[in-house]
């Protein structure tokens, strides 16, 4: 028998080795595989508040990502309130938009949801004033009337009041009878419970100069729009969710360097809508996404850690659960490694 | 005359660009066109570059003291904030207050109470323009605001405040941010509380004044109408101090190639467009500045920076314009020195030529077009006397010629007139002779019979003589007449073979005829004269041949057909067969001395020949023998007579 020599070999072998990289690298490959079908449940109808979101399907971000994201209306939908934890935990969707308080109140009844992100990094929520009433701080309330939403919203401000010391029974607290300003303006309340980002711009709209107290410049901070999705999602698809949160921050960002074409796709979802009043309130809340010193999407857990202990206090929260879980620092860690 | 006409006016039939006077006004313009572009395009492009620089340079300048203005802003605030620390808490019990596990509220009050007359205080001691801080504030590791001078802010937490972290453990500058709610940019500048032991207790933070920071900015010395300087944060690229671009958005993004250069922490400058939704560009210098974590940015607009040259540019094309114009009209007045001679000279050419020999060219300059326009003068005069000397002598000749021919007309005339009285009396001679010879006035003896005869023999020879000199002299005249009717060539030679068979047989020589039977059986010619040259042929060669043989050959060629007649007698020289054609001439040039014959035979027939369109010929080969062609055109249909044309018409 005779020996083969060694550079016959040479060839068959650098051609096997050829096919089998080409093998491996095919199945690495992100778009050789069919893109992964994606959608997220919006807890409002479509408005400027997930500009970011339209502008990642619009400016490819997501299709660059391999991704195939559908983005659902929420609110009422045929006269039904679409519950968003409700929509990931029933698996009509991978991820949802919801505040803090009803995922906290989600994990403490064990549903298995997880927060994996943050749309705006702070919250909106302050006591809206009139500039000429001169209700700087929250002492200033005193004796004033102000209209609050019944519930949480309520047992917030009773929390906000009382890390200040003030008796609530000094305040005229009075239930918020609908989504507008008019009480203010027409001064039947001195103050109301809303958000900058509507209530104020509607004060600004009507050519009044609005004066803000936030919840957050007082030890009350809120994480208003999560991205949330389950513990298997996180577990079974990470690659995914991560891949979904690059591809939405990456939109974000577009919305940030450009709020005129972020008002622009809003009115693409939906057309009802007023170009120029989406444009003001998607400017006015840009600074709750991307405050100072953060990463778009980013999270705090020392701001979780304060949230749970408000919702606690305030008694929003009934059940105790562990706060830590309820959030994951993982995708941003990786999206930003420091 | 006819190749007169046809020389027209040169000038006009050149094309304009072809013309002289174009060419030289097109190579002056630009000559001057493209040296002035050369030297000014070099020029202005220095002038380009060094005004470019010139620009860069003052922005520079402008941004350096507005960094300086920057950092002595900064330390303004450091040091009110730094005599606020000495001043209150140092003195105090303020990190007392803020270890204490049970604050007292009296105390917070009285803390807030001096915190806020400090800062008024010390509000007094600066001017508008250097009150670095709006307001003073006081908050624990909890991040509880527990006194400011400004009473809004306590009971505030700053923990999400950007700043809140790093002021926990040294003194901090916070980038400006901008605080949600306020609809405003802060920037917050911390110091730590640290109690007798050393510990951090709190934080002693001022608000500084933006607006000021705004008027450093704004002030545009030095950068012309469209120069600004500005800052743009690294958080978000917020604009942090008032740009030129009306109603400038706080929460927009700003972004150019030097914002973004100088974000990422470089200083340089360049040419790019600047932030505007409506992009210019502009020529900027950008600075990284540090301590605020901003980028500082002075601009101008391009258009602005390049006035000079745009000017410069505008003043160098009218200034082309201008000399380009002059140049062509220096060129026109050059062009027209030249071309209006030249065109002078062409034009009293061509009248010369179309014989106007009057004319001269007056130019009466003195250079090389003036010397050739004189060359050109005495070239005509020259020309102009030549023609009158050729034209005098063409007169005479013409006179002469008609003398000569009137002459040789009068001479002929005179000759035919002779010969014919000559002819009647000889006549009677010969007739009377003869009338002796037959005895008619009685028998003459031999004596008188052979001196008769000799009388006759020279009166018939006399005759002949005559006859001849009346044929030559009537052909000469012209009065010969050709008539052209059909006739047989065949009978002729036949006739002829009979007639000469007899000089044949007296000379003993042998004589031959062939006719070419391919010949038409009828020719149409003169028969009685073709005859008559054939006869004169014949004669000739029977005559100057003593042994051997004559021929008579009768022939066809194309459109011709002739009559060749060869002997083998004594042949004639070379050297006389140009004369042998001529009248009175034999060979020996003796008068019918040796032969007899007048001498006019072959003239004769030479001519009658050239009466029937023909032409003769002879090969002669000395002591061989002769040979006379005579050529004669092919001619089958009978044509009209042909009348010779009287002499002189």
């Amino acid at each position: 028998m005779k020996t083969v020599p060694l550079r016959s070999l040479i060839l068959p072998l650098a051609l096997a080795f050829i096919v089998a990289a080409c093998g491996t690298a095919s199945t690495t490959q992100p778009t050789s595989d069919p893109a992964a079908n994606l959608s997220i449940q919006l807890s409002w109808s479509y408005d400027y508040s997930s500009a970011g979101f339209y502008a990642a399907v619009k400016n490819g971000h997501y299709s660059q990502q391999n991704l195939n994201v559908t983005i659902a209306s929420g609110g009422y939908v045929n006269g039904h309130y679409v519950d968003p934890v409700e929509a990931v935990t029933s698996g009509s969707t991978q991820f949802s938009e919801a505040d803090a308080q009803s995922l906290l109140q989600a994990r403490a009844d064990g549903k298995p949801v997880v927060a994996i992100a943050s749309v705006q990094q702070r919250g909106p929520d302050a006591v809206i004033t009139l500039a000429d009433k001169h209700i700087q701080r929250p002492q200033d309330l005193i004796g004033k009337t102000i209209a609050v939403n019944d519930g949480g919203a309520r047992q917030l401000f009773v929390a906000l009041l009382k890390s200040q010391g003030i008796d609530p029974s000094k305040v005229t607290i009075v239930p918020r009878t609908d989504f507008g300003v008019d009480p203010l303006i027409k001064g039947t309340v001195d103050a109301l419970d809303g958000w900058v980002t509507n209530e104020g711009v509607l004060v600004s709209e009507a050519g009044l100069q609005p004066s803000f107290m936030p919840f957050a410049d007082y030890g009350i901070p809120s994480y208003n729009v999560l991205i949330i999705t389950t513990t298997q999602m996180v577990q079974d698809h990470p690659d995914q969710v991560e891949r979904f949160l690059k591809a939405s921050f990456a939109g974000w960002q577009d919305v940030i360097d450009n709020p005129q074409k972020g008002a622009d796709f809003t009115l693409a979802y939906n057309k009802d809508l007023v170009l120029s009043q989406q444009l003001t309130r998607l400017q006015a809340s840009i600074p709750l996404i991307q405050p100072s010193s953060t990463k778009i999407g980013g999270m705090d857990p020392a701001v979780w850690q304060q949230i749970y202990g408000t919702l606690t206090n305030a008694g929003s929260l009934t059940k105790p659960t562990d706060v830590t879980s309820a959030y994951t620092m993982q995708f941003l860690k990786e999206i930003y490694p420091q | 005359m006819s190749t007169l006409e046809s020389v027209k006016p040169l000038n006009q039939a050149i094309p304009f660009r072809n013309q002289l006077r174009t060419r030289l006004v097109f190579s002056s313009v630009a000559l001057v066109v493209v040296s002035i572009v050369i030297v000014t395009g070099f020029t202005l492009y220095q002038v380009y570059q060094q005004s470019q620089q010139q620009s860069f340079n003052q922005l520079e300048s402008v941004a350096q003291l507005k960094e300086n203005q920057i950092k002595h802003w900064i330390d303004g605030a450091n040091e009110q904030l730094s005599s606020i620390y000495s001043e209150l808490i140092v003195d105090s019990g303020v990190p007392a207050f803020l270890k204490a596990d049970n604050r007292q509220a009296a105390q917070a009050d009285s803390i807030a109470g001096q915190l806020q007359h400090t800062f008024e205080a010390l509000a007094q001691e600066n001017d508008v323009s250097t009150r670095t801080l709006t307001e003073a504030f006081i908050y624990d590791l909890r991040g509880s605001v527990i006194a400011s001078s400004d009473a809004s802010a306590i009971g505030k937490v700053v923990t999400i405040q950007p700043y809140f972290q790093p002021s926990l453990t040294a003194d901090y500058i916070q980038t400006p941010y901008y605080a949600i709610g306020s609809d405003q940019l802060n920037m917050v500048i911390t110091h730590p509380i640290i109690d007798d032991s050393g510990t951090i207790v709190g934080v002693v933070g001022g608000r500084l004044n933006l607006n000021l920071l705004g008027s450093i900015m704004a002030e545009r010395a030095g950068l012309g109408d469209t120069g600004e300087t500005y800052l743009v944060s690294i958080e978000n690229n917020y604009l942090l101090t008032p740009s030129r671009q009306s109603g400038y958005s706080l929460t927009r993004s700003y972004h150019s190639e030097g914002i973004d250069k100088a974000l990422s922490k470089q200083n340089g400058s360049g040419i790019y467009p600047n932030y505007e939704d409506t992009p210019v560009t502009v020529l900027g210098v950008y600075h990284w500045i540090p301590e605020l974590n901003t980028a500082l940015l002075a601009e101008i607009n391009e258009a602005e920076a390049q006035t000079l040259v745009t000017r410069t540019a505008a003043l160098i094309v009218g200034l082309v314009i201008v000399l380009g114009l002059i140049a062509a009209a220096i060129g026109s007045i050059a062009a027209t020195s030249v071309s209006r001679p030249v065109t002078q000279l062409t034009q009293a050419a061509s009248k010369i030529a179309g014989g106007d020999r009057s004319q001269r060219v007056n130019i009466g300059t003195h250079n090389e077009i003036g010397a050739l326009a004189l060359a050109f003068n005495q070239m005509t005069d020259q020309l102009t006397t030549n023609i009158a000397e050729l034209d005098t002598r063409n007169e005479e000749l013409q006179i002469a010629t008609a003398r000569a021919k009137e002459a040789a007309r009068v001479k002929g005339e005179f000759l035919a007139n002779v010969s014919h009285e000559l002819r009647t009396p000889l006549n009677a001679i010969i007739g009377f002779s003869d009338m002796l010879l037959m005895g008619m006035s009685g028998e003459l003896n031999t004596k008188q019979h052979h001196k008769m005869e000799r009388l006759k023999e020279n009166g018939v020879r006399l005759l002949n003589l005559i006859n001849d000199i009346l044929d030559i002299t009537r052909i000469e005249a012209r009065r010969v007449e050709i008539v052209n009717k059909p006739f047989s060539p065949h009978a002729l030679t036949e006739r002829l073979s009979a007639q000469m068979t007899v000089l044949a047989e007296r000379s003993a020589l042998s004589f031959t005829t062939s006719v070419d039977p391919n010949l038409p059986e009828t020719l149409t010619g003169d028969e009685q004269r073709i005859e008559q040259i054939v006869i004169n042929l014949l004669s000739n060669a029977f005559k100057f041949t003593e042994v051997g043989s004559v021929s008579l050959d009768i022939w066809q060629a194309n459109e011709t057909w002739g009559i060749t007649v060869t002997d083998t007698g004594r042949g004639i020289p070379p050297h006389a067969l140009s004369f042998i054609f001529e009248e009175f001439r034999q060979v020996d040039g003796g008068f019918a001395r040796a032969y007899k014959g007048s001498g006019l035979g072959l003239a004769i027939t030479r001519n009658l020949v050239r009466l029937m369109d023909g032409e003769i010929r002879v090969d002669s080969e000395l002591g061989k023998g002769s040979a006379f062609t005579v050529i004669l055109p092919l001619l089958t249909e009978k044509p009209l007579a042909k009348v010779a044309e009287p002499v002189g018409a």
